[in-house]
């Protein structure tokens, strides 16, 4: 299954079509095509937005391996205490 | 040992073992200059000295080639501890000299920023540009700091489209550093990231220390996508605001440089909306102005006259199919910009005195000559509504 576009791929093509309806000289077909294709864009942006929500996840920390080792280390000492 | 060994083996071997010590290489002294005295190579030969001992000490012409000590200087010194081999002396190679009074933190502060900073961790060349719509931002801050909550206020409001992926760490005590270290690492390993804030809400400069870690600046350094830091206050400037790509003065400037403004967005759409409908409009604009022209030959008795006769049918065909699926689209539900769209609309072409023709019986678009016949009855759409006429 194709990967969805992500926004940041939506708003470039639709900046990229409003470039070149902008620039002109394409004739009516290809112009309206454009702005059809773009309309269509700018509502699935829309979209996007309206239905955005922000998500916060939290992932474990890698602990750095000298701090690791560390770690390992009063372990082991704590074991022996016993 | 069965055999006798040279002096300088023996020397070498105690300057071996000295200059491999953790701790005898990466020191910093506290003490008072005495017997300077400056060689011709500008290389500075001096004791470094308290109520009990003393330490030579050599600080060579490469380092801090401007600084000038005193007999009775007291002095913050970094360095570390070798032996002069020609006599035999334990010997203390400086690197970085600060008076006393300016205090450890801020002495080691600094000796840090201008090792790294030649090493160029600062570059300004080497920062990379912030991603325009990042999806995925990680965080590493203190999961029950207000930093934390700042940045996701923030983020909520400006950007919801982000997914925040939070790496939690301690920012403040002794193992601060290596939990940062160890929260970049962890986002680094996650697929997707986009760029990383590092934060930490204000406090003393002891208290944001961490953020001052050769370990964290390296982290920040070596982080595999843009970083953005934010902490403290306006004020502080730590090292790791230095490294990271962006720095922000707070955890919510951070949180705000890193992201775009919805508000701002929903403006831009408007815009682009706006600039290609009136380019789309402009260019029916056109091809009737083209149909018009070629109406004017075709009734001047222009000799090709079926040649412009399919030219205006060709332009009408594209005319009408621009004003259908223009027409057609559901743009309606965003009821304010649809108000703005509809004025837009090519179909208000139509209002320039331009008409859709069909055939009354069959009610098919007349697009060619050939689709009609002499006592055909036709039904002309203009804007304000239609009426017949007859082919004659």
């Amino acid at each position: 299954m194709a990967k969805d576009p992500t926004f940041d791929e939506l708003f470039t093509a639709l900046e990229e079509k409003a470039r070149k309806l902008e620039q002109g000289n394409l004739g009516l077909e290809a112009s309206v095509k454009l702005y059809e294709e773009g309309a269509e864009i700018v509502d699935r942006l829309r979209k996007i937005l309206e239905a955005a929500e922000l998500h916060v996840r939290t992932i474990q920390n890698r602990l750095a391996d000298d701090e690791a080792q560390l770690r390992e280390v009063e372990a082991d000492y704590d074991a022996g205490d016993d | 040992m069965s055999q006798a060994l040279p002096v300088s083996a023996v020397v070498n071997f105690v300057r071996e073992i000295l200059e491999n010590n953790e701790i005898l290489t990466d020191l910093w002294i506290v003490g008072e200059v005495s017997n300077y005295t400056r060689s011709q190579a500008g290389h500075r030969y001096f004791s470094l000295k308290d109520s009990a001992s003393v330490l030579r000490s050599v600080l060579f012409a490469g380092k801090m080639p401007g600084m000038q000590l005193h007999d009775g200087d007291r002095v913050l010194v970094h360095g570390y501890v070798s032996i002069y081999t020609q006599r035999g002396e334990l010997q203390f190679v400086a690197d970085f000299v600060r008076p006393e009074g300016y205090g450890l933190l801020n002495a080691k502060l600094e000796e840090l920023k201008e090792r790294l900073g030649a090493e160029g961790l600062f570059e300004p060349g080497r920062k990379r540009p912030l991603p325009r719509f990042p999806q995925c931002i990680g965080v590493v801050t203190s999961p029950t700091g207000a930093a934390l909550q700042d940045i996701r206020n923030v983020i909520a409001r400006r950007w919801p489209l982000a997914e925040l992926v939070l790496a939690p760490a301690l920012v403040q005590g002794e193992q601060a550093p290596m939990q940062i270290v160890g929260a970049l690492r962890a986002l680094a390993a996650q697929p997707g990231i986009d760029l990383a804030i590092v934060a930490r809400g204000g406090g003393s400069i002891e208290d944001l220390w961490a953020f001052n870690d050769e370990r964290v600046a390296r982290a920040i350094f070596g982080f595999p996508v843009p970083v953005v830091s934010g902490v403290g206050h306006e004020t502080d400037e730590t090292i790791a605001d230095l490294v990271a790509d962006v720095r922000a003065p707070t955890p919510s400037a951070a949180a705000m440089r890193s992201t775009p403004d919805v508000r701002e967005l929903w403006t831009g759409l408007r815009v682009l909306d706006r600039q290609m409908a009136s380019a789309a409009r402009e260019a029916v604009g056109a091809a009737a102005a083209e149909v018009e022209a070629s109406l004017g030959r075709v009734r001047r008795g222009s000799p090709n006259l079926e040649l412009h006769a399919q030219h205006v049918a060709r332009l009408l065909r594209e005319i009408e199919s621009g004003l259908e699926r223009s027409y057609s689209d559901d743009r309606a539900r965003f009821e304010g910009v649809a108000a703005q769209m509809a004025a837009l609309n090519p179909i208000a072409t139509l209002g320039r005195g331009f008409a859709i023709v069909e055939t009354a019986a069959t009610k098919k678009v007349v697009n060619s000559t050939r689709k009609v016949k002499a006592g055909d009855r036709l039904a002309i759409a203009v804007s304000d509504g239609a009426f017949w006429a007859e082919v004659s």
